[in-house]
């Protein structure tokens, strides 16, 4: 803007470098909590979107999640998108477990609905399947994976396995003789085999109607509808009771890793806009300073500016250009290595606002006064 | 002709505590060419009047006619700008700028600058006596009477026709006080501008062309010597 203002400043080098680090300092600052607070932000979105709230069916007093032998009257009303808690839910899933037996070496066989019910085949655990067979896990074909080692032997061959329902530790109900075609591998363990759940529980059926489930978790489809959810449940699935002596199941939602990591991350980005505030108005008053010591004995050059013919509004944005300048081209360079520059810019508004303040008065200051100081 | 007149002025500072009339219907002429001093007692109004004149200030009473035009329709900053400096007693200079800066300031408010900006500013320095090698010194590393000389060269840059100045020398020694005397005499009678002094020095009146007295606020002599 001009020539001999920037010369002014250059030739008052402390007040300048002042400025320059006052306002550079305080605006990677506040870029740097920007920055934290938006990922913090994302840290949160994340929760709420991708985190998966697990649900576990439980008995009644909540001591056991495996070998529930629920029954299909309540597996087909977590299913049930109408009447049961269907639509709210996403990646249900129950398996059946079997004791297994090919001639004299034992087996696990164990249905799933879906690949996330068990390490083995799950990809985040570190284990995981192929198959050839499309929607394997939803078949309900009598087929199977296999670990990689028998996969190796038993490939496309139909297995002959003679298979129980352990019923508690003392009884066990034979479901007899069972062909499986194994058609894939699992990364996992070799005394397992794993098949689709809907093929499993056709093997309950020879011999109970129902009961047909070891263990059913599912996943929210929707974070914030905990309450909903328990409420959808309250007739079949009611709260874990500790004292209840009634038979039954119990719904229980894990929630309490997601509320208190959400709270944890709502409280840091409260505390982080607190200081972000705080930031600003220290901002506000960093300009103010700056623009008061920047102004301080510099009146008789203002008045000398206006004795000489320049207009009161050139002078005031004379003077707001000189004080600041130096704090602009701090924010600029903060903004661009913080990636913030909307943030530095708010940083300098709020900068130049105190400035503005603090150089109405020696800037509005009469220039007759002049006169009056020689006297 | 008369450039700037003063036409029944009058000027009351008002404050919460007192009214002062510091100046009362004053009316009085100044023509281009000649040297004008304004003398009286101190707090007679002298510079208050000056002020007034140089558009510091809003007459209460009566108007400031410049070239035949009312002040109060023209932009004050302008007028100051283009025709009218003001010179004081200390204090004419930017001490951040060097003699040079401060010579060519007024021009670039003026929106001249560079070359011709230089050009010009160095003649004027020049004229009022200040040698190359003092353009790059600071003002405070000036004597006080080279000091408003750079001041008064800055007004010659500029090319205002009316050059206000209250007590010019009153810091100065003998022989500045004549330097800067003669400086403005000359302003007057060879460039042909209006010179306005507000002094206490009635030696220095007397080199002048017209005196005009005040005395608690009124203007109460005007004594044409020459
Ligand atoms: N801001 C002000 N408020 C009130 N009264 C003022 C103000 N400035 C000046 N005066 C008064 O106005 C009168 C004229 O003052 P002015 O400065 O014009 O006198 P002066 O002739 O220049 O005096 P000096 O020779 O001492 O410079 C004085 O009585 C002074 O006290
Ligand atoms: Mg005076």
């Amino acid at each position: 803007m001009d020539g001999f203002s920037i010369k002014r400043l250059l030739r008052r080098p402390w007040l300048s470098i002042l400025s320059l680090i006052i306002g550079g300092v305080m605006c990677y600052f506040l870029c740097y909590l920007a920055n934290y607070r938006a990922d913090q932000e994302r840290q949160l979105e994340d929760l709420l979107e991708n985190y998966e709230i697990q649900c576990v069916v439980t008995d009644r007093k909540g001591r056991k999640a495996d070998d529930l032998r629920i029954s299909s009257r309540y597996t087909d009303f977590i299913t049930d998108e109408e009447n049961g808690l269907g639509m709210f839910t996403d990646d249900i899933r129950f398996t059946k477990e079997f004791a297994a037996s090919i001639e004299d070496t034992k087996w696990d066989l164990v249905g799933i609905s879906n690949p996330n019910c068990d390490e083995y085949t799950d990809e985040r655990f570190g284990g995981g399947y192929e198959t050839e067979v499309e929607d394997f896990f939803d078949s309900e074909e009598m087929i199977c994976l296999m670990s990689a080692k028998y996969y190796e032997e038993y490939k496309g061959t139909e297995i002959m396995l003679d298979v129980v329902d352990p019923y508690g530790l003392a009884l066990s109900l034979g479901v007899g003789e069972v062909f499986l075609k194994v058609e894939g591998f699992h990364k996992g363990s070799d005394d397992k085999i794993f098949m689709p759940y809907k093929a499993a529980k056709k093997l309950c059926s020879r011999i109970t109607h129902s009961i047909s489930t070891d263990t059913v978790v599912f996943v929210l489809k929707d974070n914030s509808k905990v309450d909903e959810v328990y409420t959808a449940a309250e007739t079949m699935l009611p709260k874990v009771d500790p004292d209840s002596y009634t038979p039954g199941y119990s719904l229980t939602i894990k929630d309490q890793v997601y509320k208190a990591n959400g709270a944890k991350l709502r409280q840091d980005i409260a505390r982080t806009g607190y200081l972000l505030t705080l930031i600003s108005i220290l901002g506000f008053c960093a300009g103010f300073l700056v623009g008061f010591l920047g102004t301080k004995g510099e009146t008789r050059n203002y008045a000398l500016m206006r004795t000489m013919g320049m207009r009161g509004f050139k002078l005031f944005l004379t003077v707001l250009f000189e004080q600041q300048i130096l704090a602009f081209i701090a924010c600029v360079i903060v903004g661009i290595i913080t990636k913030r520059p909307l943030t530095a810019a708010v940083f300098f508004v709020c900068h130049a606002l105190g400035t503005l303040i603090a150089v109405i008065k020696p800037v509005s200051a009469r220039p007759t006064e002049l006169l009056r100081d020689q006297e | 002709m008369e450039i700037l007149r003063a036409e029944d002025l009058s000027f009351t500072y008002k404050n919460k505590y007192q009214t002062v009339n510091a100046v009362k219907n004053v009316t009085c002429g100044f023509e281009k060419g000649k040297a004008y001093a304004i003398v009286g007692k101190s707090g007679s109004g002298k510079t208050t009047l000056l002020s007034v004149l140089a558009g510091l200030e809003v007459p209460t009473e009566g108007k400031v006619l410049f070239d035949g035009q009312d002040l109060s329709k023209l932009n004050r900053d302008t007028y100051r700008r283009d025709h009218a400096a003001v010179i004081y007693q200390s204090y004419n200079l930017f001490p951040l700028l060097t003699v040079m800066e401060n010579a060519r300031y007024s021009m670039r408010l003026k929106g001249i600058k560079g070359e011709a900006a230089a050009k010009r500013a160095e003649q004027e320095l020049d004229a009022v006596g200040i040698k190359k090698e003092q353009y790059r010194r600071f003002p405070p590393q000036l004597s006080g009477g080279e000091q408003q000389r750079v001041a008064i060269a800055r007004a010659l840059a500029a090319g205002n026709e009316i050059i206000l100045a209250d007590e010019p020398t009153g810091n100065l020694d003998v022989a500045n006080s004549e330097l800067v005397v003669n400086m403005l005499l000359e302003l007057a009678h060879k460039d042909g501008r209006c010179v306005i002094v507000v002094t206490h020095d009635l030696d220095l009146a007397e080199r002048m062309d017209a005196i005009y007295t005040m005395c608690d606020g009124i203007m109460t002599m005007e004594n044409t010597l020459k």
